[in-house]
């Protein structure tokens, strides 16, 4: 597949005069753009926009708003609650983006090279994907549940004593959450990563293996660089999807027992929504937004640097 | 590429890894067909059952009388279908201008288009539930369909394969042979887009199918999708887990057929964005 002549147009090769050939084109070209970005500024950015003046009120939802500035970011520093979702917000992030990001390069690598029944496998891997959240966490929590297949697997091979009520107690909730969403997403990034090995040069591989590197140095060297465009997209996608989730931990234990695995959406939610307190909800998703993009902006500016000195 | 497995040691591994991997992505869902076709009493069964039982129909007779499914199968269908549409649509045509046109402020527009991905869904929510109280979409299928007409990942996707996948003669070709912007679009730009445009069309159908979060807000369970429907059933006082799980089958099995029909081509059309680049 390699030999076939790729046409790669750089961005000189985009059109130009032709464009803004007459003003019938001209109008044309302004709704391709202007259409779909309205209906995104519209629904995503407004809100969002509102949502931040929000967090700056006071405001049940049925009497008007009173602003009272920073109040509720001041108010998180002393909300205790607010830091235990805080601190399993993050490690959150990093168990379940990380582990993600490892099983789903992982199993990308196991399944990129010709293998018999390839597709079978690749096929049964990302089948989780296809599931919805919600049925996720129903069948899990039949797996998890006092008498289901994990307390039974540990009393078959003689561990009866570690059984234990996996989403009931404050200690394993959170770690008991974060496989069901493992579960479904490596299968994801598995694909994600498999486009991309798909343009790893081949020939690269071969040239190095003449020059006796290993198949570690070759990883190292040959196919992670090689990687990088699609690594962005695919950290970019977890740190995003990390931060957001919320589906799986409400569907389980909905933060709780005595919020051992609240999260920073899941309280956003009890408190903004169910608790009609729309001003400190809003200021909770801000924070959510900042965490995000701090993230993501730590991360291409770290990558940006390693091209520079590479 | 992988490192090559020389030793029958390190083939062994990779094997015994796969078939764990196997195990851990397809056990989860046998089980719950096996749930789903017994008697909710099963599940306390020592040892558990291992082959699916005869209950299916009467569990899916039961999820009927419960929850008004097949109204919950119909919205899903509805709201997943006209979304994943309009998705293709104008991501194509965004993807296009973005990608092979150029005009002022692009750079700025792409900008701010990639940056509304970081947007976490948490945090618009609740103007916007306010906006579908004002306008009276709350409990109607509106409330979902209209703020997903459009997403920014759609339009990123698209614009990133067709800067790969659409050579630039055949759109030059196309203006020598006196095409509009518009004529481009449909005869050149459409055949080229259409392999990415079918994944990203699957994709937001299942993503639109799966979503959970804002039906759960915005909807009542009188009126609900698939997911809505499911958490109800699965809300009662006591856990029915073989009527949830039937719901559960019988809510993921159009997902699973669309995707047993297409995934190869699903899959298959990922990648093919990457070979072209």
């Amino acid at each position: 597949m390699a030999a076939v002549p790729k046409a790669v147009p750089t961005r000189a090769g985009t059109l130009s005069k032709g464009a803004r050939r007459g003003s019938r084109d001209a109008v044309v070209l302004l709704a391709f753009v202007l259409i779909p970005f309205t209906l995104e500024m519209l629904w995503t950015f407004w809100p969002a926009l509102n949502s931040v003046y929000i967090s700056l009120t006071r405001w049940d939802g049925i009497a008007p708003p009173e602003f009272v500035g920073l109040d509720n970011y001041t108010r998180m520093w002393s909300d205790e609650t607010f830091r235990l979702a805080l601190r399993n917000t993050v490690l959150w992030l990093v168990l379940f983006g990380g582990l993600s990001v490892l099983g789903g390069l992982g199993l990308a690598l196991l399944l990129d090279k010709p293998r018999k029944g390839i597709g079978v496998y690749r096929a049964i891997f990302f089948l989780p994907v296809v599931f919805s959240m919600v049925v996720t966490a129903l069948v899990w929590r039949m797996i998890f549940q006092p008498e289901g297949v994990v307390n039974g697997i540990l009393s078959a091979v003689g561990l009866e004593d570690q059984a234990r009520i996996w989403l009931g107690e404050p200690e394993t909730a959170l770690y008991a959450l974060i496989v069901p969403a493992l579960w479904r997403q490596i299968g994801y990034i598995m694909v994600l990563f498999l486009a991309g090995l798909k343009t790893v040069d081949p020939l690269l591989h071969e040239a190095a293996k003449v020059d006796g590197a290993t198949a570690f140095e070759r990883f190292r060297h040959v196919t992670l660089p090689q990687l990088r465009p699609i690594t962005t997209v695919v950290l970019a996608v977890t740190v995003i999807d990390a931060l957001r989730s919320f589906d799986i931990v409400w569907a389980l234990t909905k933060g709780g027992p005595y919020h051992s695995s609240e999260l920073l959406s899941t309280y956003q939610f009890s408190t903004g929504l169910l608790g009609s307190q729309l001003g400190y909800g809003s200021a909770l998703a801000v924070v959510i937004f900042l965490l995000t993009v701090g993230t993501i902006v730590v991360y291409l500016v770290r990558s940006l640097r390693d091209e520079e000195t590479a | 590429m992988i490192p090559r497995l020389g030793s029958g040691k390190a083939r062994t591994l990779t094997y015994l890894t796969l078939i764990a991997v196997v195990f851990f992505s397809a056990l989860p869902l046998y089980y719950s067909v096996v749930v789903a076709s017994r008697d909710n009493s099963a599940l306390a069964d020592v040892p558990p059952p291992l082959w699916p039982g005869g209950n299916f129909v009467a569990n899916v007779e039961k999820v009927f009388d419960t929850v008004p499914f097949a109204l919950a199968l119909l919205n899903s269908v509805l709201v997943a279908g006209s979304i994943a549409i309009a998705v293709m649509f104008f991501s194509t045509l965004a993807g296009f201008a973005f990608a092979k046109l150029r005009f002022r402020g692009r750079n700025a527009l792409l900008l701010i288009t990639v940056a509304t991905m970081m947007v976490p869904t948490q945090l618009g929510i609740i103007p916007l539930y306010l906006i579908m109280v004002k306008l009276e979409w709350t409990g109607s299928m509106y409330a979902l369909i209209v703020p997903a007409l459009v997403n920014a990942f759609g339009v990123f996707f698209m614009t990133q394969f067709l800067s790969r996948a659409l050579p630039t003669e055949l759109l030059e070709a196309g203006r020598v042979d006196g095409c509009t912007t518009w004529g481009l679009f449909w005869h050149v730009v459409l055949p080229v887009a259409r392999p990415a445009a079918a994944v990203l069309g699957m994709l937001t159908f299942m993503s639109a199918w799966n979503d959970y979060f804002w039906p759960l807000v915005v909807l009542t369970p009188e009126n609900p999708t698939v997911q809505v429907a499911l958490s109800t059933l699965a809300a009662g006082y006591v856990s029915d887990y073989a009527l949830s799980l039937t719901g559960t089958t019988l809510g993921t099995l159009p997902l699973v057929i669309v995707f047993a029909l297409l995934g190869k081509q699903i899959i298959g059309g990922i990648m093919q964005g990457a070979v072209k680049g």
